[in-house]
C-alpha cells in the first residue's frame, strides 16, 4: 500500500470523502490510499490542489510537496509529524485565518519604457553591434524590472502581512504571492479595481500558503526508507 | 484595467495549477517523490533564454525610438538596430556604465 500525502493539519480538521488522517496527538497528515505503480500526471496536480483548497476552508493546512508518497501510516507519522511537532503547531497557529493570493500584474510596456526614458536618458542612446545591443537591452530590462518592483510595491503595499516576489511569466508580467487574511480578500479586489489603465491584474485566491512555509521538519531517521 | 479575484478550481488553467503546485510545499526527505510525467521543464527554461534576448532587442529599439522622438518627427533607427544579427561578430563596443 502506498499513501499519497497532501498536507499537515490539526487532528480535529474535518476531512472530505476519500481522504483519511494519520494522527499523532493533535496533528495529522492528510493522506489517500494509492495502488502500486504510481504515476502522476498534470491532472493529478490539479486534484492535489483541489484537495488542499477544500481543506483550507476548515482551517490551516501546511501543504506537502506534490508527488510525495509514503509507504504506510507508521512511516508517515514518524517522518512527517514526530520530528518537530512543536514547529508544526507553531506554523499552523501562525497561518490560521490566512491564505495565499497570487497577484499577477502586467504593466503596459510602452508606458514603463516611456517613464524610464524620462528618468534615465542614457538608456535611449544609440548603440551599435550585437553585443552592445544585448548589453544595453539587459540594462534596460534590469531597469524595467526594478521600476515594476517599485511600482508593484506601492500598489500592493498594505494588502498583505507578507509578500514574496515570484517569477516573470512569458507575457512579461510579474507575480507576487501575498499572505492575506481570508476574510480580507476583498481588500485586494478594491486595490485591483483602483489600478490605473496601464496595469492589468489577475488574482488567484484563496490558495494554500505555499510561499509562506518557513518550516522544514527534519526526519528523525531515514532507516528503512532507502 | 481590472479583473475580479479568481478562485482556484476547474477554470484554473493547468499552467497556473502546475505553477502553484510543482516544487513547492514541505519536503520530507524520507519520502519518495514520484515524478510527474509529461512536463518538460527543460524546454521551458530554454524558451525563457531565447525570449529574454528577444525582449532585450525589443527594449533597445523602443528606447531608441523614444530617445529620437524629441528631435525627429519620424523615429529612425540606426541600421545596426534594424537587424542587429547582421553585424555579428561584434564591433568593439564601449562598456555601458551602470548606476
Amino acid at each position: 500500500m502506498t499513501l499519497a500525502l497532501y498536507g499537515i493539519v490539526r487532528a480535529d480538521h474535518p476531512l472530505p470523502a476519500g481522504l483519511r488522517a494519520v494522527v499523532l496527538a493533535d496533528l495529522a497528515v492528510v493522506v489517500s490510499d494509492l495502488g502500486s505503480g504510481v504515476e502522476l500526471t498534470a491532472e493529478d496536480a490539479r486534484s492535489h490542489l483541489d484537495v488542499l483548497c477544500a481543506l483550507m476552508a476548515d482551517g490551516p493546512v501546511l501543504p506537502l510537496r506534490f508527488g510525495s508518497v509514503g509507504p504506510d501510516d507508521d512511516s508517515v507519522r514518524d517522518n512527517a509529524l514526530r520530528p518537530d511537532p512543536e514547529g508544526l503547531r507553531l506554523a499552523l497557529d501562525r497561518l490560521t485565518g490566512l491564505v495565499e493570493a497570487r497577484v499577477h500584474l502586467t504593466f503596459d510596456e510602452t508606458a514603463v519604457l516611456a517613464a524610464l526614458a524620462d528618468a534615465r536618458p542614457t538608456l535611449t542612446r544609440p548603440v551599435t553591434g550585437f553585443e552592445a545591443t544585448i548589453e544595453q537591452g539587459r540594462q534596460i530590462a534590469d531597469q524595467v524590472r526594478a521600476w515594476i518592483d517599485q511600482r508593484a510595491g506601492e500598489l500592493l503595499a498594505g494588502l498583505a502581512t507578507e509578500t514574496v516576489a515570484l517569477g516573470e511569466s512569458d507575457d512579461g508580467g510579474r507575480s507576487w504571492a501575498l499572505l492575506v487574511r481570508a476574510n480580507q480578500l476583498d481588500r485586494i479586489t478594491t486595490a485591483v479595481e483602483a489600478l490605473p489603465d496601464t496595469v492589468t491584474a489577475r488574482v488567484l485566491a484563496p490558495l494554500p500558503p505555499y510561499n509562506f512555509l518557513s518550516l522544514r521538519p527534519k526526519p528523525a531517521s531515514r532507516w528503512g526508507f532507502g | 484595467m481590472t479583473s475580479v479575484i479568481q478562485s482556484p478550481g476547474g477554470s484554473t488553467s493547468l499552467a497556473d495549477v502546475l505553477n502553484i503546485v510543482l516544487d513547492k510545499g514541505i519536503v520530507i526527505d524520507a519520502f519518495v517523490r514520484v515524478s510527474v510525467i509529461g512536463i518538460e521543464l527543460l524546454t521551458i527554461e530554454a524558451r525563457i533564454v531565447i525570449a529574454s534576448v528577444d525582449t532585450y532587442i525589443r527594449y533597445v529599439e523602443a528606447m531608441q525610438q523614444l530617445g529620437a522622438l524629441p528631435r525627429r518627427s519620424t523615429p529612425a533607427l540606426p541600421a545596426a538596430m534594424v537587424s542587429p544579427v547582421a553585424v555579428y561578430p561584434q564591433q568593439p563596443a564601449p562598456p555601458v556604465a551602470t548606476t
